[in-house]
């Protein structure tokens, strides 16, 4: 018998003590709600939670970031109806204004309301923008070059030819072509415009009407010119002395002309056609250089003045649009030169046709510049959103001349109505097609949303069967310790049962 | 059931409070049994549940809340309460599992209160006294009741 020390007081004390320390445990699982507090609690069931918790942030940030992508989706499309209503009017303009019965002021008002609207859809384009990022002027689609191949190495080639439009399923790669000749619109000179002075003459430049009287002086003359050209969508120059005009359609095309006709038979009438831009497909390089014969085979080039679409046997379809500008000084020897403007660029160039040789370009287009969305958790789970540059010169209805973009919609004339008609049209099917193409992106992201949703709500709820306290367990777990700590006291706290109660439980 | 009853009644006869209490979690837990093995989707699944509901309805009706531990215990046994009602609706098992997972710790801890608490006396006065002992027979466990046939009534 040992009476030094007090063993069974120390086993009380220490059972106590353990006790105790349980107690403080699992009250602060109660209180913190997490069976897993720090390491010591469970090592590797912590990490586990955290990897768990770290995905949860992951999904439920793409999942917002969808949403995110929907909103710009939705912003585009919305600026994309309001073109499309845009489009509409000016269609239905241009079958009243394709009426013959039209007096040239009630042409002249429709074409203003046309000219107002074809600059309030590139504007529209140019100004709507998702959290200051413009996304119908091209820089939300992926991004393309063109470029011309000189001797000194390639350059920029914009002012050869533009890369209009190029439809989805066109892969990355340089597109290598050469151009034979630009496009040219149809023209005629008018020399010696002093033999007009002192007779009363009419004539007509295709349909406007001239209509000279013999007291007009030569600025008589040229004043009545303009305007004639004006009504007939042409540009009219003048040379220094005055004397000698030079007339050219304002669109290329073999479909353009020029008919100077008059009633007097003496007059020898004058009849021009333009001409359409040629161009040869050399080859067709992948994004990584390895040539892709497939896109070239069976490829069709069509050319409608300098609108030149390449379509691919496989529906893919490029559409370029080579560059011309009016020569300042009409009666040199080049009336039109490609767009970058001077003759003595390398390589020289001169009406339209290459001095030797073609203007050697490339079309690259890229897999990049498109949006990414982020829409998982991990490293290249996104998705591109592309949207193409919508704005008058791609939709076809204006065109690069001299130094700017020049409105080439024309219902001052019946033909120039009727072509309008067609221009719209095909304006409207590519607003279509894109808006088609929005509604599947939002459906796609719409569904992802969803999806990562149910992830989410999957990988939390495993993360917390792993980090948090099943509260009515550590409850009971923190009522069980009491009752051994205070056993007199829960007793008296629970044992007060009638035992008739506890008999009629046996009924 | 019934071969339960005629144990039970004697022990309720002779039992302490902290007895009653045990035997309160024993039915309780005999309950749960009889229930897990009743089909949900059968005409018997709520009566059986509702005999589990029962015995916790004693428990809360013994509690005290002059102590501070009868508030966590109720707050358990309303819990729990919860679960035998989901259950019965939804003619799910899941609750009864969860409930006597709930409860099965405490039915050990007070089982352990009642060890080291004994020396009170019976609940029922004046109830037939009942003695178990081995006889002179072989391994027979015989009862013996003593006359005074009383069953806990004054009158």
């Amino acid at each position: 018998m040992r009476i030094a020390s007090n063993i069974p007081a120390l086993n009380t004390v220490l059972s106590l003590k353990a006790t105790d320390r349980l107690l403080t445990d699992t009250m602060q699982k109660l209180s913190t709600g997490r069976k897993i507090n720090s390491a010591r609690d469970d090592a590797a069931g912590l990490a586990i939670a955290n990897k768990l918790s770290m995905q949860v942030m992951g999904l439920n940030r793409a999942s917002q970031n969808a949403l995110d992508g929907v909103s710009l989706i939705q912003t585009a499309d919305g600026a994309l109806n309001e073109i499309h209503a845009m489009l509409q009017r000016m269609r239905e303009l241009a079958v009243q204004a394709a009426n013959g019965a039209l007096l040239p002021e009630d042409r002249a008002k429709i074409q203003m309301e046309i000219d107002s609207l074809s600059d309030e859809i590139t504007a529209s384009a140019n100004k709507t923008e998702f959290n200051k990022m413009k996304i119908l002027n091209g820089e939300a689609d992926t991004v393309k070059f063109s470029k011309v191949n000189t001797p000194a190495g390639p350059r920029i080639g914009d002012g050869f030819a533009a890369i209009n439009y190029v439809s989805d399923t066109v892969p990355p790669g340089n597109l290598n072509y050469t151009i034979d000749r630009a496009g040219l619109p149809a023209s005629a000179a008018l020399s010696n415009l002093n033999s007009l002075l002192g007779n009363d003459f009419v004539f007509y430049i295709n349909e406007a009407q001239v209509r000279i009287a013999g007291a007009d002086t030569l600025d008589d003359v040229r004043a009545k010119l303009t305007a004639a050209a004006d009504l007939a969508a042409m540009d009219i120059k003048f040379d220094a002395a005055g004397n000698n005009a030079f007339i050219a359609t304002k669109k290329a095309g073999s479909a353009q002309t020029v008919a100077i006709t008059a009633g007097d038979p003496a007059f020898v009438p004058i009849y021009a056609a333009g001409t359409d831009a040629q161009i040869t497909l050399n080859s067709f390089d992948g994004e990584n250089g390895v040539p892709n014969a497939n896109f070239l085979n069976g490829a069709a080039v069509t050319a409608s003045g300098n609108e030149v679409t390449i379509a691919s046997s496989g529906g893919q379809v490029v559409r370029l649009t080579v560059k011309v500008v009016f020569n300042s000084d009409p009666g040199s020897a080049d009336n039109f030169l490609f767009g970058n403007g001077s003759a003595a660029a390398s390589p020289p160039f001169s009406d339209g046709a290459p001095a030797s040789g073609g203007a050697d370009m490339t079309a690259e287009i890229r897999s990049y510049g498109a949006i990414y969305l982020q829409i998982g958790p991990e490293y290249n789970q996104r998705m591109s959103v592309q949207i193409p540059k919508v704005t008058a010169e791609t939709l076809g209805f204006a065109e690069f001349k001299g130094g700017g973009i020049v409105r080439t919609l024309n219902y001052l004339s019946h033909d120039g109505a009727t072509e309008a008609v067609g221009i719209i049209d095909r304006a409207i099917g590519e607003i279509s097609g894109i808006r088609a193409r929005l509604g599947a992106y939002q459906n796609r992201l719409d569904q992802t949303v969803r999806s990562l949703d149910i992830t989410a709500e999957n990988v939390e709820r495993s993360r917390s069967r792993i980090e948090d306290t099943d509260m009515a367990m550590a409850m009971t777990d923190y009522t069980r310790l009491n009752v051994k700590y205070q056993a007199a006291i829960a007793i008296l706290a629970q044992a007060n049962q009638r035992p008739q109660q506890i008999l009629s439980l046996l009924q | 059931m019934t071969g339960m009853s005629t144990d039970y009644v004697a022990r309720v006869a002779s039992a302490t409070p902290a007895q009653l209490v045990l035997i309160n979690y024993e039915l309780l837990f005999g309950f749960l049994k009889d229930a897990e093995a009743v089909d949900p989707e059968s005409e018997g699944w709520p009566d059986a549940v509702q005999r589990v509901k029962g015995a916790v309805r004693v428990l809360i009706d013994g509690l005290n809340f002059k102590y501070d531990i009868a508030r966590d215990l109720y707050g358990i046994y309303l819990y729990v309460n919860r679960l035998l009602n989901e259950a019965r609706a939804q003619r799910r098992k899941d609750g009864l599992r969860d409930a006597g997972r709930i409860l099965r710790p405490l039915y050990e801890s007070f089982a352990e209160a009642e060890r080291t608490q004994s020396g009170a006396e019976p609940v029922m006065e004046n109830a037939q006294k009942i003695y178990a002992g081995l006889t002179y027979s072989n391994g027979r466990l015989d009862e013996y009741v003593e006359e005074g046939a009383g069953r806990g009534y004054r009158a």
